[in-house]
C-alpha cells in the first residue's frame, strides 16, 4: 500500500515539474524527437488580435453558384484553421459586397509568416492522380493534362481527392525520417486503384495537387492497400497537405484580396480585470475548500492546483486558443473540479461520524463516493463525445471546441482529485500527524481511537 | 429530518412559474440575438491619423450602431500608407471630375504598372458649417492607392487642381447626404434621402438621380422662391430612409448651369497604415458616414462598406441541437445501465433528462424575457454557456441519483419517499458545496470580469443554479411522483408496487 502510493507520489512530482516547465511563460520549448514546439500561448482574437484576410472567388462564377458554395466554402476554411480540435477560435464570416460574396478570416495571434498561413488555407486542394506513363514529371512544375492525353482518357485523372477515405489521410515517415503522406482509398476506389496500379506497373504514378505536381513515382506493384506519397515535403508542408484532403477541396478558388494584422478587440483594461477577476474566484475556491475540510481541503487544494497546471500544459500542446470566454470556461471548470473531492470528503466525514477509524474511513468514503463520480463524469464524457461527433460531422467547430475542452477537463479533475488527492491522504495518516479532528472539520473526539472503532464494526 | 418529498408538488410549482411565462416568451418573442447569428455590416476605414478604439466609438456614437465592435488594424498589403482627401467647394458635375482624375494620374502615374493605377473618388456630402449656418453640399475627392514609394505633397496636389473648369449644375449630380445620421436596422443598404426637403421646394421635386449619378429627368423648378437648402438636412429620427433620392436643387444653379467655379477648399493627407474595422447588426450608408466624418474633421477613407453573415452559421445552432437530444438519448441509455440494480432503471434516466430539459428552458427562457425587456441580446458565447449547463445538470443529477441507488439497496425496510428524502439530505452538503464554488467563481467573474462575457457568464451561473435546484427539487421528487402514481403517472408504472419494497427485494436478489 505504502509502497504503492509512494510511487503514485513520485508520478506526481513528476508530472508537476513536467507541467511546471511547460506553463512557464519563458520555457525553453520542446525541441527533441522530431517535436518543434515552442510552446507558446496562443492567445484569442478579442485578447491579442492576429491577422485578418479577405478571400474573394477566384474565377468566373455565376453569381447563383457563389450564393450557393459559399456556406460550404466558409466551413471548409473553418475546419482548415481547426484541425480536429476545433480550438483554433478562427471568426470566419461570409461577406457580401455589391451582391458579390466573399470570406472574411480572421485568425488569432499570428506572429510567423501570415501570407504563407493564409495561403495555405486557399488551396482550392483538388488532388489529381494521372498516369503519365514511362516518364517522370518534375515535382513542383505546374501540371499539363494534354501531354498525356494517350493515358488518361478525356483528360481526366485516374483518381482524385474524392476516392480518398478521409480519416485513413495522415502524416507518416519513410525510412529516412522524411515526412511522407499515409493515403488509403475508401469504397469503390479501393477495388479500381488496385486494377489500375496493377495494370501500369513500371509506369509513372503522377501525383497533382492544384494541377502542380506533387509527386511522380514509379508504380512497383499493384496498390491493394494504403499507399504513400513521398514528394519533398517539410513536415509543416505535408500537414498542409493533409489537412487540405481530409476536408475536401474547396467548391471555389479564392485568392486574398486584402491582408491586414489586427489588434486585440478587448481594451487592456478589460483584460487585467477578467484576470483579476478569474483569480479572485480561485482564490475564493482555494480558501473555501481550506476552511471546510481543513487539511483534506489543503490537499485537495494543492490536487486543484496540478489540475490547473496539467490543464494549462494540455491546453498549450494542442495549441488550445485562449479568448476570455476559454478562459472564464476554465475557471469554471475549476470549480467544478472539486466536485469529486467535496464528494469523497463528505463521505470519509460520514465514516468518520458513524465511528470508524480514519485510515478505514478514508477506504470505505472513497469506495462510496466512486460510483457517483464515475457515473456521473462518465455521462459528461458521453455529452462530450456526442458534441464532438456531431460538431466534427457538420463543420461547427465551436461545438468540437468545447467538447475538446470539456472532454480534457473532466479526464484530468478525476485523476486529481480521485488519484493525486487520496495519495496525499493515504500517505500522511499512517505518519499519525493528521489524527486531530479539527484537522478534518469535526468537533473534538468524534474521531475513534482505534478501540472504540473496533467496538463499533463489531457492532 | 426535513421532510423534502413532502413538499415536491411546491418544488415543481416553483419551477413552472420559472419556466411557464420563459416557454411562452420564447414561442412568442423567440430569442434576442446578435450579430454572432444575424450578420450585419462590416464597414472598413483607413483614417487620417491613427485614432484609438475609444475614439472610433466616440466618433460613431451618433450613428447608434447595435453591437458594435470596433477593431483596429494595419493592413500589409495596399501599397503605399497615404491616402488624401480634397474638400471643394461645391459639387461638382461628371466633367470636372473627370478632368480631376486626369489631372491626378498625370502627376502620379502607375510607372508602368497598370493593374493599380491611383483610385479617385468622388462623394457629395451635405456638410454643416461647425458655427451653425445653411448646410451645402460638396464634393470630396478621396484619392488612394499610389504607387510604392510615391509620397504625394498637399502643395503638389493643390497646384495640380489649382485651375478646374466650371461646373454645370450641381443639383444633377450624385446622390445627396446627411451630416445627420440616419441608419436603418435592416440589412438593405439605403441612401438617405432627404423627403423633409422636398415640401419647402415649392412642390416640384422632379427630379430623379440614378445611382451613377446621371440623371434621367432634369428638375424643373417652376417656382423661384428660395427654398432653403438647409432643409435639405432631415430631422433626425423621423427621416424614413428613401430609396429615391431627391436632389436638392437651388434656383441660382438651376438658371445657370455652368457657371460654378470649382476650387479646393481643404486638402488632408493620411499619415498612417492603421484599419478600422467596424462590424454592426446596423446598415449605414457610405455618405452618411463620410459626411459625418468630414463634418467632424475625422477624414476617413471607406475602404469597405458590406454586409457580412454571421459568424455562427443557421446550420450550428441547429446541430447543437440535435447533438444535445443525441446526447440526452445516449445518457438515458447509460444511467438505465447504470442503475440497472434497482428497479426500473430508466425511470431514473428519464427523471434526469426531464431535470436537463428543465434546466435548459429555464435559461433559454429567462434569456428570451431579458431579451425584450432589457435589450439582452445573445451571442455564439451562449451556445457554449447552454452545452456546459447540460453537462453540469445531468452530472449533478447523477449525484443525488446515486445515493438513493446505494440506499436503496440498504434500507429496505422504508418507502420510497422515505429513502429518497434520506438522499437527499445526505448529499445536500454536496450539493450545495459543488455549486456554492462554481456559483462564486462565476459570480467573481460576472461581476468583475469584461463585459463582453457577462451573457456568457451570466448564462452560466443562472444555468447551475438551476441545474442544482433540478436535480434536488425536481428530478427526485418526480422519481416519488411516479413511483407512487400521481399526475396520472400511474399508467407508465406496470404491476407498481407501493413502496416499491418488493421491487427493490426482487432487484437485490437479481444484482
Amino acid at each position: 500500500m505504502r509502497r504503492g502510493n509512494l510511487s503514485i507520489l513520485i508520478f506526481i512530482i513528476l508530472l508537476a515539474v513536467g507541467v511546471a516547465y511547460i506553463d512557464l511563460p519563458n520555457t525553453p520549448g520542446i525541441h527533441i524527437l522530431g517535436i518543434n514546439d515552442s510552446l507558446q500561448w496562443k492567445l484569442g482574437l478579442d485578447l491579442q488580435g492576429g491577422v485578418s484576410a479577405l478571400l474573394v472567388p477566384d474565377g468566373n462564377y455565376d453569381n447563383q453558384t457563389l450564393q450557393n458554395e459559399m456556406p460550404a466554402v466558409r466551413d471548409n476554411i473553418a475546419q482548415r484553421v481547426n484541425g480536429g480540435l476545433g480550438v483554433s477560435e478562427p471568426s470566419i464570416r461570409i461577406v457580401t459586397s455589391n451582391g458579390k460574396p466573399s470570406i472574411s478570416v480572421e485568425l488569432p495571434g499570428f506572429s510567423g509568416n501570415q501570407t504563407e498561413a493564409v495561403n495555405s488555407l486557399l488551396k482550392t486542394g483538388l488532388l489529381e492522380f494521372w498516369n503519365t506513363g514511362p516518364s517522370p514529371v518534375t515535382i513542383g512544375s505546374p501540371f499539363d493534362p494534354t501531354q498525356f492525353t494517350q493515358y488518361n482518357t478525356n483528360n481526366k485523372p485516374q483518381f482524385t481527392g474524392k476516392d480518398l477515405d478521409p480519416n485513413q489521410v495522415y502524416v507518416g515517415q519513410d525510412q529516412a525520417g522524411l515526412p511522407q503522406i499515409n493515403f488509403a482509398m475508401k469504397g469503390d476506389a479501393v477495388a479500381a486503384f488496385g486494377t489500375f496500379t496493377g495494370k501500369n506497373v513500371g509506369s509513372y504514378l503522377t501525383v497533382t495537387l492544384d494541377k502542380v505536381v506533387i509527386e511522380s513515382a514509379v508504380i512497383q506493384s499493384a496498390i491493394t492497400g494504403p499507399g504513400v506519397i513521398t514528394g519533398k515535403f517539410t513536415t509543416q508542408s505535408a500537414q498542409q497537405v493533409v489537412t487540405v484532403l481530409k476536408y475536401g477541396a474547396l467548391p471555389i478558388a479564392l485568392k486574398i484580396a486584402s491582408e491586414q494584422t489586427i489588434g486585440p478587440t478587448l481594451g487592456q483594461d478589460s483584460i487585467q480585470k477578467s484576470v483579476l477577476a478569474a483569480i479572485i474566484g480561485l482564490s475564493l475556491v482555494i480558501l473555501f475548500m481550506l476552511l471546510y475540510y481543513r487539511l483534506p481541503g489543503l490537499l485537495a487544494d494543492l490536487a486543484l492546483l496540478l489540475y490547473a497546471a496539467t490543464t494549462l500544459a494540455i491546453f498549450k500542446l494542442i495549441g488550445v486558443v485562449l479568448s476570455l470566454a476559454g478562459i472564464a470556461g476554465f475557471v469554471l471548470s475549476v470549480g467544478m473540479a472539486v466536485d469529486a473531492n467535496v464528494l469523497i470528503f463528505e463521505r470519509v466525514k460520514e465514516e468518520l461520524r458513524a465511528g470508524r477509524l480514519l485510515a478505514s474511513a478514508i477506504d470505505i468514503g472513497w469506495k462510496r463516493a466512486w460510483p457517483s463520480i464515475r457515473d456521473s463524469n462518465i455521462s459528461t464524457l458521453i455529452t462530450c463525445a456526442v458534441l464532438y461527433a456531431f460538431g466534427s460531422n457538420f463543420g461547427a467547430s465551436i461545438i468540437v471546441g468545447f467538447a475538446t475542452t470539456l472532454f480534457l477537463g473532466v479526464l484530468i479533475s478525476m485523476f486529481t482529485a480521485v488519484v493525486v488527492t487520496r495519495a496525499f491522504l493515504n500517505l500522511l495518516v499512517p505518519t499519525g500527524v493528521v489524527s486531530h479532528p479539527a484537522l478534518f472539520g469535526l468537533p473534538a473526539g468524534s474521531i475513534a481511537t482505534a478501540s472504540l472503532a473496533r467496538r463499533n464494526s463489531a457492532v | 429530518m426535513f421532510n423534502l418529498t413532502g413538499k415536491r408538488y411546491l418544488f415543481l410549482i416553483i419551477s413552472l412559474i420559472v419556466i411557464v411565462p420563459g416557454t411562452l416568451s420564447l414561442i412568442f418573442k423567440g430569442l434576442n440575438v446578435g450579430i454572432d447569428f444575424l450578420g450585419g455590416a462590416n464597414i472598413e476605414l483607413r483614417p487620417e491619423k491613427a485614432v484609438t478604439i475609444q475614439q472610433v466609438r466616440d466618433l460613431v456614437s451618433p450613428f447608434k450602431l447595435l453591437d458594435l465592435q470596433v477593431v483596429t488594424g494595419a493592413d500589409t498589403q495596399l501599397p503605399g500608407n497615404q491616402t488624401i482627401w480634397i474638400r471643394l467647394n461645391t459639387r461638382i458635375d461628371k466633367t470636372v471630375q473627370t478632368t480631376i482624375t486626369g489631372d491626378l494620374q498625370a502627376k502620379y502615374p502607375t510607372n508602368g504598372n497598370p493593374n493599380t493605377p491611383l483610385s479617385v473618388s468622388f462623394d457629395d456630402l451635405t456638410l454643416v458649417p461647425s458655427g451653425g449656418g445653411n448646410a451645402r453640399t460638396v464634393t470630396v475627392v478621396t484619392v488612394s492607392n499610389f504607387q510604392k514609394g510615391v509620397k504625394p505633397a498637399i502643395s503638389d496636389i493643390e497646384s495640380v487642381l489649382s485651375k478646374l473648369p466650371l461646373t454645370s449644375n450641381p443639383a444633377l449630380g450624385p446622390s445627396t447626404s446627411t451630416p445627420t445620421p440616419t441608419t436603418t436596422a435592416t440589412a438593405t443598404a439605403t441612401a438617405t434621402g432627404t423627403p423633409s426637403a422636398t415640401a419647402t421646394v415649392t412642390g416640384t421635386p422632379s427630379a430623379t438621380a440614378t445611382a451613377n449619378g446621371s440623371p434621367t429627368a432634369t428638375a424643373t423648378p417652376k417656382a423661384t422662391n428660395t427654398p432653403s437648402t438647409a432643409a435639405a438636412t432631415p430631422t433626425p429620427g423621423k427621416g424614413t430612409p428613401s430609396v429615391l433620392v431627391t436632389p436638392t436643387a437651388t434656383p441660382a444653379t438651376a438658371s445657370n448651369p455652368s457657371n460654378i467655379p470649382v476650387k479646393v477648399d481643404d486638402v488632408h493627407q493620411g499619415t498612417t497604415t492603421q484599419t478600422i474595422t467596424l462590424l454592426t447588426r446596423t446598415t449605414v450608408g457610405t455618405p452618411a458616414l463620410l459626411a459625418h466624418f468630414v463634418n467632424s474633421g475625422n477624414y476617413m477613407q471607406v475602404l469597405q462598406n458590406s454586409t457580412v453573415s454571421g459568424s455562427v452559421a443557421s446550420e450550428t445552432t441547429r446541430n447543437a441541437i440535435l447533438a444535445v437530444v443525441a446526447a440526452a438519448v445516449l445518457i438515458l441509455l447509460y444511467i438505465s445501465f447504470a442503475f440497472r440494480k434497482v428497479a426500473k432503471p430508466w425511470r431514473y434516466g428519464t427523471c434526469a433528462i426531464i431535470a436537463l430539459l428543465h434546466d435548459v428552458l429555464v435559461v433559454v427562457g429567462v434569456f428570451s424575457i431579458l431579451g425584450w425587456l432589457f435589450n439582452l441580446q445573445i451571442d455564439a458565447l451562449f451556445i457554449t454557456a447552454l452545452l456546459t449547463v447540460v453537462g453540469f445538470s445531468v452530472h449533478d443529477t447523477i449525484v443525488v441519483f446515486d445515493r438513493i441507488r446505494e440506499n436503496m439497496q440498504r434500507r429496505t425496510s422504508e418507502t420510497f419517499d422515505q429513502v429518497v428524502n434520506a438522499s437527499l439530505v445526505q448529499t445536500m452538503a454536496r450539493s450545495l458545496n459543488t455549486s456554492l464554488t462554481v456559483l462564486v467563481t462565476l459570480s467573481a467573474l460576472t461581476l468583475f470580469g469584461g463585459e463582453t462575457i457577462r451573457v456568457f457568464t451570466g448564462a452560466l451561473l443562472l444555468g447551475i443554479f438551476s441545474g442544482t435546484y433540478s436535480s434536488i427539487f425536481n428530478a427526485s421528487m418526480l422519481l416519488v411522483i411516479w413511483e407512487r402514481g400521481e399526475l396520472g403517472l400511474g399508467r407508465f408504472s406496470r404491476g407498481r408496487t407501493p413502496d416499491g419494497r418488493e421491487a427493490r427485494e426482487l432487484a437485490r436478489s437479481r444484482g
